[in-house]
């Protein structure tokens, strides 16, 4: 088992962790002389990132690798056109427009890097439909949303309406949407 | 009072723009942030409170209303509707013939369906503000 080894600061400065002397290559950790405060965390230098020994420094902590990260929503929202409770929840939207019945527009508080990202919406329903299942005619629908006029800054979305009388578009209650891609 | 920006989009119906709590700057800032260079920024109270002819709402100054050509048409379309959901199963009776169905029993529904929303037609299109066209749909 490889040994750590932490060397006498020199004048106060950084403190050293160093793998075992027989090794030739040895990767040498450098923690700041500062402890930082309350709320940083340890980040890699920027200016080090390709050095051949990485230096960490205290930064505040922005969300770091797990907003960044090309795996977390960048944005989501839960709202309500159709009615008065309007946006419920959200995170990185600046706005919704409301077009029409069915039809809405969000707008990012930090915009994506492209056009690539891709959306995840659906609706409630105040009940359950059984005519989905039972194959039954009646009112009951089926719903589909598209999404067009995609921007980095914005994207809109049609909430369409396959009703055995209505083809037409559906208020977009209860809609929930989250987007992924690059920032 | 919350405000909002409304602007007319592309199907020419008013468009209804809120900021979220996360929205930090104006609503000119975001109008700008949007691209829009022709938009209003109103009260919210001056918006219509009923949804039912949400495609006939149009920009005013300072105010949306509701057109009520545009209006009367979309009450069109949902009085086809209920009477094709009305007509459903006595076409169904007719179309397909069913032994021990009575036919001319279905014949004469149909008509007094056809009746009744010939007649409701008739008051959407002599109504003369949005609450009669609701009144004339049954609403």
């Amino acid at each position: 088992m490889a040994g750590v080894k932490i060397a006498a600061a020199a004048s106060g400065g950084s403190a050293e962790i160093a793998g075992p002397p027989s090794s030739s290559a040895n990767t040498v950790l450098k923690l700041p002389a500062d402890t930082g405060s309350a709320g940083q965390v340890l980040k890699v230098k920027s200016a080090n990132h390709s050095a051949t020994n990485a230096e960490l420094e205290w930064a505040a902590d922005s969300g770091g690798i797990a907003s960044t990260h090309v795996g977390v929503a960048k944005a989501w929202i839960s709202l309500d056109i159709d009615g008065s409770d309007g946006n419920r929840d959200s995170y990185n939207i600046a706005s919704f427009t409301d077009h029409g019945t069915g039809d809405f527009t969000l707008t990012f508080d930090t915009d994506f890097a492209n056009t690539t990202y891709v959306a995840v919406i659906t609706n409630d329903l105040s009940t359950y439909n059984y005519r989905w299942t039972s194959g039954t005619s009646g009112s009951g629908y089926g719903e589909e949303y598209t999404m067009s006029d995609r921007a980095v800054g914005s994207c809109r979305f049609q909430n369409l309406n396959f009703s055995s009388t209505n083809g037409g578009m559906r208020n977009a209650t209860n809609a929930q949407v989250v987007l992924f891609g690059d920032q | 009072m919350a405000q909002v920006i409304v602007h007319t989009n592309d199907a020419g119906f008013a468009s209804i723009t809120r900021a979220t709590s996360e929205w930090k700057g104006t609503l000119d800032e975001l109008a700008t942030k949007m691209n829009l260079s022709n938009y209003e920024i109103v009260d919210d109270s001056k918006l219509p409170s009923d949804r039912t002819f949400r495609n006939s709402w149009v920009k005013g100054s300072g105010v949306v209303t509701e057109d009520i050509t545009k209006a009367k048409a979309l009450a069109h379309n949902t009085r086809r509707e209920k009477r094709t959901v009305e007509f459903k199963p006595h076409d169904e009776i007719i179309s397909l013939n069913i032994p021990g169905t009575d036919t001319s029993a279905a014949e004469t529904s149909r008509a007094a369906i056809r009746t009744k929303y010939a007649t409701m037609q008739t008051n959407i299109d002599n109504a003369t503000n949005i609450a009669g066209i609701k009144t004339a749909l049954g609403d």
